[in-house]
């Protein structure tokens, strides 16, 4: 193995080798990482109408289905293509 | 003397004309320290000779590729003890702003998977993200030689992140962070996974 410092390629160490294959052992898998996306998308979504959960509004059963919707969109979920494949709910009417 | 010859032999102050005084300057505001560009694939981009002169530094890293997609850029300190690969050795505060499938997000930490052992500069790719994107970032370190002080980081980044819509995405990010007060000794660049395939490395110190 090889690495750079300061601009000149030399052999790595036993202790860079040694820690390069725990960050091996340690990397998120592409699955990992989409699911990371999905849910941030997610839960901007549902930022977008706690509002409604707040004790002088309304929700309506519509907002409500949608929301539950956006919780559950992770279930099942065990593939990146499964992820890749994910529609999300659309917004009702406020 | 042809400035043809100067470029050639350089100028010899002493031999070509007697100077026996005291060469002096006040270093730059700014200055390139090291510049890598990556022909081998290497585990890590380690620059360890940073200069007292400059306790800031700026790392531009262009067109950087993975050995294999998925990966994500870190960076880790280099203290007394080696490079800082514990848990609690990194403090990450991310925020992001992209867009796919024509919609603008923005999310904090979602999506960047660090394990907290380094610092993530919240780029990753799958599918063909990295080459399709040129993928470049900024990164900023601050107090780098101080002993009182916190260490800061700051990255503003483009480059494949998913592919959900099997292209390149557009991601801005801003990283704020502090380790340990040591003096950090070196700054490393690696992938989370894998070699680094391809890339420019650029480090730079500046005042402030």
């Amino acid at each position: 193995m090889k690495k750079y410092v300061n601009g000149i390629l030399v052999d790595a160490t036993s202790e860079d080798v040694a820690q390069f294959n725990i960050d091996q052992e340690n990397a998120p898998s592409e699955f990992d990482i989409v699911m990371g996306t999905l849910r941030g998308k997610r839960n901007s979504l549902l930022a977008q109408t706690d509002y409604l959960a707040l004790s002088d509004q309304t929700m309506s059963a519509d907002m409500t289905t949608y929301r539950q919707a956006l919780r559950d969109i992770t279930n099942g979920l065990t593939t990146v293509a499964d992820v890749e494949a994910v529609v999300f709910p659309e917004k009702p009417e406020v | 003397m042809a400035l043809s010859k100067i470029q050639s032999e350089s100028m010899n102050l002493a031999d070509t004309y007697a100077f026996t005084g005291t060469v002096s300057g006040t270093p730059q505001d700014m200055v390139k320290i090291y510049s890598i560009d990556v022909s081998v694939a290497a585990t890590s981009i380690d620059f360890e000779t940073l200069p007292t002169t400059y306790n800031n530094f700026c790392v531009q890293v262009g067109d950087f590729e993975p050995s294999s997609n998925g990966a994500g850029l870190r960076v880790r300190f280099k203290t007394s003890g080696g490079y800082a690969s514990g848990a609690s050795d990194y403090s990450v505060s991310r925020q992001r702003i992209y867009q796919t499938g024509g919609s603008t997000w923005t999310d904090s930490a979602n999506g960047f998977v660090s394990d907290g052992a380094n610092v993530s500069l919240g780029i990753n790719s799958s599918g063909n993200g990295y080459v399709e994107a040129g993928s470049h970032c900024t990164v900023w370190f601050h107090n780098i030689h101080s002993t009182d002080k916190r260490k800061s980081y700051n990255c503003m980044s483009w480059g494949g992140q998913d592919s959900q819509n099997s292209s390149a995405q557009h991601i801005s990010g801003i990283f704020v962070g502090s380790g340990s007060k040591d003096a950090v000794t070196g700054i490393r660049f690696y992938f989370d996974s894998g070699n680094i395939a391809k890339g420019r490395f650029a480090l730079y110190g500046f005042k402030q």
